[in-house]
């Protein structure tokens, strides 16, 4: 089970890393909560039956841990003693890496329960598959969507 | 970036880099540090109290003070340790529900029901101490001033102890109302 459950988490983690970027700031607290959603996926995958996508059921769990976890009560400052290297942003391109920051930064600007919706829509999740993910009704789904759209394009003009 | 890019940019960011080994050892609570730090203040204070309970009749004369203010003492460490490892268990399992809003309902009645039992054993314990050590005084005015001060500093610990409870269920509200169908109002 274990040698199963650590290929699925290897090859979507992906997932993790975007939730994270999502709702955290620091690259400490961002290593923290990918920590803490490893193990509420590992406590949860005994109960995972394939009924959802293997990506669905990761989203649900990772949207949910995001939320209900709370981040340290300090304010810290990185410092650096040099320029970060290429590594630093996953081997990415100078240009990838700045809009990829610029992206969540755009993110982290909406509340908590924009951030799991717009992530599932970015994902390309129906209307209809937001609503079971997050309990909401699909067409109030649409409605935030909507609405969350237009506050993305007003930030990033 | 224009927002036709969103998705674009969406789809090319979060390529992982941690190997199965890192995976593995995120799956063991003992490699958590914040889960850690909670267990072993949970386990300090455990046995903190249990000393006290142990050495208590002896160091303060628990022989000459009434039995209800033994029992009552004893009752009050005890719950107040059954409470805590309660919460410490609450915060472990914080997903339950077939949908987000499902769970985040679930777990913040959770908290509200942490959040209440922590204030009223914290009080019970704090109340338990104060009057196990009061109940064979005779009071003067002075010693009446000591025990207003020291009720006091019990409300005030009370407070801080219970004060992230309630933050907790504060935030989980918050969520709660933002994923509120206001489309039909």
């Amino acid at each position: 089970m274990e040698t199963a459950f650590l290929k699925i988490v290897e090859e979507n983690q992906g997932i993790i890393y975007k939730v994270c970027k999502m709702y955290r700031d620091t690259k400490e607290d961002q290593e923290d909560l990918f920590q803490e959603i490893v193990l509420q996926l590992w406590k949860a995958y005994p109960k995972f039956r394939n009924e959802s996508k293997v990506s669905t059921w990761m989203y649900r769990i990772a949207l949910n841990t995001a939320i209900v976890t709370f981040r340290k009560n300090k304010v810290e400052l990185e410092f650096r003693e040099s320029i970060p290297n290429k590594d630093y942003h996953l081997n990415y391109s100078e240009a990838q890496s700045e809009n990829e920051e610029r992206l969540f930064e755009a993110i982290r600007t909406l509340d908590k329960a924009e951030r799991s919706l717009i992530a599932l829509y970015l994902e390309d999740y129906s209307h209809r598959e937001i609503a079971v993910i997050t309990g909401i009704t699909e067409n109030y789904v649409g409605v935030k969507i909507s609405r969350i759209k237009e506050k993305l394009k007003n930030i990033l003009k | 970036m224009e927002f036709d890019n969103l998705k674009s940019n969406w789809k090319k960011a979060g390529v992982g880099k941690k190997d199965q080994k890192e995976l593995l050892m995120m799956t063991r609570i003992n490699n958590h540090p914040n889960i850690k730090k909670i267990r072993i203040k949970f386990i300090i204070e455990a046995i903190l109290i249990i000393v006290f309970l142990v050495v208590y009749y002896d160091g303060f004369d628990g022989a000459t003070k009434p039995l209800w203010a033994n029992l009552l003492l004893i009752v009050a460490a005890i719950s107040y340790i059954i409470v805590r490892f309660v919460g410490w268990l609450v915060l472990r399992n914080p997903i339950k529900g077939d949908n987000l809003k499902t769970s985040l309902v679930n777990f913040q009645n959770k908290l509200k029901r942490m959040a209440i039992s922590v204030l009223v054993t914290s009080s019970l314990f704090g109340s338990a101490i104060i009057l196990f050590f009061a109940s064979s005084i005779d009071f003067t005015k002075g010693k009446y001033l000591i025990l207003a001060g020291m009720v006091l500093s019990l409300m005030l610990l009370v407070y801080l102890s219970s004060r992230n409870w309630f933050k907790r269920v504060k935030g989980i509200n918050t969520t709660l109302i933002e994923f509120k169908d206001t489309s039909d109002q």
